[in-house]
């Protein structure tokens, strides 16, 4: 007796439940998202890069540049992403190079770590873009955020990271160190409604952006061996994905103003560091921006202003010709 | 172990498996050591090394003092049952606060760092209550451990309460568990509304609470209203879900646990709020505590402080700290106030509390809850000094514009979900809820289920906390 009434209520649970994954799974299907190269920069200032679309197929004289970064590329402080460096970076390879059309895809990430990082190198890997460029600075790259599980910065690089096209370049150690083998995000991959939660709890964990004019002067965190790892392990997923594709680590520019004078002699730590572990690599470039920017173009620390992000595109694109020229191949890689 | 972990939810049907097949004492057994693989999950020999002493010691001590007719004897085994219970949650829980108290006071005190065991606190008050009732000879002591030992560590019960008495519980243990259609599927229903209180209110409005009291120097006045009143909500809803997992957990094994919350927040006055709030402290307090000091039979003063002292020890309970204390305290001033206001104004009479709710009562409600609103402010706080400020900036500073540090999306949703909890509790009140609950229709109790898991799996918070009474 109770077995049967206990089934009959499972199967009528059951029931609910199928209507309603199936009711979450028309929403999600015209749900307007993103295209993951479409945002100029992350608008809304949600924690993470929303786009989840899957790499779409481009014309022929289409070229995919894809830069993975930290907040100074997500551009909070810029009104109209128009005037981000990446989108002045696309205008500018679309003047030398009127045959082709340019995307420049802002992967932005506010307080992105490198263990992000490294998941959204292998989503690169899916899009198989024409150059890759990680522009970030040794925050990113030790400290704290290195040392949690994925999921700890609540963002939905997590859910990239169960995506099997995703997952397919992330080493073993990562998904182990990291903890990215949690139940909820290996179900969130197959259902709709555990999709839809995560959209909407995203959505709605915006991060208030407070500006700071003045105040004490910023200490950067000491590098550590691990720093070494996350860019080996960066540098290796983006391999297995993307054997000769160029990639250009860059150092991002500081407010060398709003540094101790302690932190001022380490502010290039971060390509000191990728010239250290990655320099021999082929298909390597790697670039110190710190210093090129004057402290009057900047908001913050870290954060540029309008006319800074207009000179860094050019410093940029200049440091791109090279790639651009070449046809945007390495000798020898596929066509 | 959590309840709202994932290894709760491989370990439950492996327990109910095992109670589904087994009978007699094989079964006892069965939940006995699935109460210790609960409680000990991750520290096994710690915690169920302690376990083990309490159940050890009571189920001699009774034993004892049942075997005796010698007052002396009967009093002096009590006494060692008083002092080896309270010895164990004194060292554990009040060691620190002592030493560090005699310290302020100049004495050179080496203040142990001992960790705090989960539920220390709920599993000793229900030792000690049934080693009273048989000193009292309202009970026989109990001649099988393994029955004694299930009381104590019964796990749907055993780390937050409902603190259960040996009258109740002990002999439902002892005989046949066995669960009819309707325990099973209430049970279950019970159980899923306990988690999407607890996964999906509670922990989203305890991400703005500990937002709000983190650095609550840093707040506006309207942040530190909307931390207070999420708090209120966000304890009750955890809490309370917690006590609906266990009473569903426990029914769906033919057990019936008591009731430890009846919609508290709807009370006319601090008097029936303490009896409809954490139901089982407030009657072990009452029974164990209160009465036995003279309750109010001998006199308005001697009443006055009875109140004082059981809602002082009411408030360590919770907790050493200062805090918890002016939590009691406050609580207690509430009481004698209602106390003072019964005798003066009603003449004595006593009030109905079981009476409907008027929109008379509107007023005296809105009171009841304010009153319990500062007591959280207390409650929540990480000092006095804290506790203090944040009431200075209520009722001592101007409000200013409305204008919150906490990000608007988290404002509508905490207000919306206080909302929502509210409704919930007059829904509550007035027994809808107690009658859908008790559906007996499979197909319609099932789409109950499919819904609820639809709402967790929906709206979950990002970060699953445990339970705030999982500390005390």
């Amino acid at each position: 007796m109770i077995a049967k009434q206990l089934a009959t209520t499972c199967l009528s649970a059951l029931l609910v439940l199928a209507l309603a994954e199936s009711a979450a799974g028309v929403i999600v299907k015209h749900l307007q998202l993103p295209h993951s190269y479409a945002e100029g920069r992350n608008a809304k200032s949600n924690r993470g890069w929303r786009a989840y679309t899957a790499p779409r197929g481009r014309p022929a004289n289409n070229r995919l540049v894809i830069l993975i970064t930290n907040s100074q590329g997500f551009a909070p402080e810029i009104t109209d992403s128009s005037f981000t460096y990446p989108a002045r970076l696309k205008a500018l390879f679309e003047r030398r190079d009127p045959n082709h059309s340019y995307i420049v895809a802002n992967w932005a990430m506010n307080g992105g770590s490198a263990v992000e990082m490294v998941v959204m190198a292998a989503r690169a890997a899916a899009h198989h873009p024409d150059a890759v460029y990680l522009l970030s600075y040794s925050e990113n790259f030790v400290g704290w955020r290195i040392h949690q599980p994925l999921s700890y910065g609540a963002s939905n690089v997590d859910y990239l990271a169960y995506l099997p096209d995703v997952r397919q370049y992330l080493s073993p150690w990562f998904l182990d160190y990291f903890e990215v083998n949690r139940f909820h995000g290996q179900l969130a991959v197959h259902s709709r409604l555990l999709r839809l939660h995560d959209l909407w709890m995203v959505k709605i964990q915006p991060i208030r952006w407070g500006f700071v004019e003045e105040g004490p002067k910023y200490e950067l965190a000491l590098w550590e061996p691990m720093g070494d790892r996350m860019l080996q392990e960066f540098y290796d997923t983006l391999r297995r994905g993307l054997p000769r594709t160029p990639l250009f680590i860059v150092n991002m520019p500081l407010n060398r103003l709003r540094f101790t004078a302690e932190s001022g002699e380490r502010l290039s730590e971060f390509s000191r560091m990728a010239q250290e572990v990655l320099g021999s690599e082929p298909g390597v470039t790697v670039l110190d921006a710190v210093d090129v920017i004057p402290p009057e173009h900047f908001h913050t620390w870290t954060h540029l202003n309008r006319a800074g992000h207009a000179e860094f595109a050019q410093w940029l694109f200049e440091r791109s010709r090279q790639w651009m020229e070449s046809d945007g191949r390495l000798a020898g890689g596929p066509s | 172990m959590l309840f709202n972990s994932l290894t709760f939810f491989l370990f439950l049907p492996v327990v109910l498996l095992g109670h589904a097949v087994l009978r007699g004492r094989p079964l006892k057994v069965w939940m006995l050591a699935m109460s210790y693989v609960f409680y000990g999950w991750g520290h096994p020999l710690w915690y169920n090394g302690l376990l083990l002493t309490s159940t050890v010691l009571d189920y001699c001590m009774a034993r004892l003092i049942d075997a005796t007719d010698d007052p002396k004897a009967r009093t002096a085994w009590l006494l060692v049952s008083l002092t080896g219970n309270l010895g164990l949650l004194g060292l554990f829980k009040y060691a620190g606060y002592v030493a560090r108290l005699a310290n302020r006071w100049g004495l050179d005190v080496v203040v142990p760092d001992l960790p705090l065991p989960i539920g220390i606190s709920f599993y000793t008050f229900q030792t000690i209550s049934y080693t009273i009732d048989v000193y009292r000879r309202q009970l026989k002591a109990e001649k099988d451990f393994v029955n004694m030992a299930l009381f104590v560590a019964f796990f749907p019960q055993l780390v937050a309460g409902p603190i259960e008495r040996a009258g109740r519980l002990l002999h439902q243990l002892a005989q046949k568990q066995r669960p009819s259609s309707e325990d099973v599927l209430c049970g279950f229903t019970r159980i899923g509304y306990g988690l999407m209180k607890k996964m999906v209110f509670a922990d989203w409005l305890g991400l703005v609470v500990n937002q709000v009291y983190t650095d609550p120097g840093r707040m506006s006045t309207w942040d530190l209203l909307l931390g207070t009143y999420g708090f209120a909500f966000q304890i009750y809803l955890d809490f309370s879900a917690y006590s609906d997992i266990a009473v569903g957990l426990a029914r769906v094994m033919g057990i019936q646990l008591m009731e430890n919350f009846r919609s508290p927040y709807l009370s006319r006055n601090i008097s029936e709020y303490w009896q409809r709030w954490h139901i089982s402290l407030s009657t072990w307090l009452r029974d164990y505590l209160y009465v036995p000091l003279g309750g109010s039979r001998k006199g308005a003063r001697r009443t006055i402080l009875n109140i004082f002292l059981v809602m002082l020890l009411g408030g360590l309970w919770h907790g050493a700290a200062n805090t918890f204390i002016l939590w009691g305290l406050w609580i207690g001033l509430g009481l004698t106030l209602y106390h003072v206001y019964r005798a003066l104004v009603l003449k004595g009479q006593k009030e109905d509390k079981e009476r409907p709710l008027a929109w008379s009562d509107a007023l005296w409600i809105l009171v009841t809850f304010h009153w319990m609103l500062v007591s959280y402010v207390f409650f929540r706080s990480a000092s006095v000094s804290e506790a203090f400020q944040i009431l200075k900036r209520f009722f001592c500073e101007p409000w200013g514009v409305v204008s919150f540090a906490i990000v608007r999306e988290d404002v509508i949703r905490s207000v919306l979900f206080m909302a929502i909890a509210g409704l919930a509790h007059w829904v509550h009140r007035t027994g809808i809820w107690q009658r859908w609950v008790n559906w007996r229709s499979p197909v319609l109790t099932g789409a109950l289920w499919g819904l609820m898991v639809v709402i967790i799996v929906l709206m979950f918070a990002p970060t699953q906390q445990q339970f705030i009474y999982f500390q005390f």
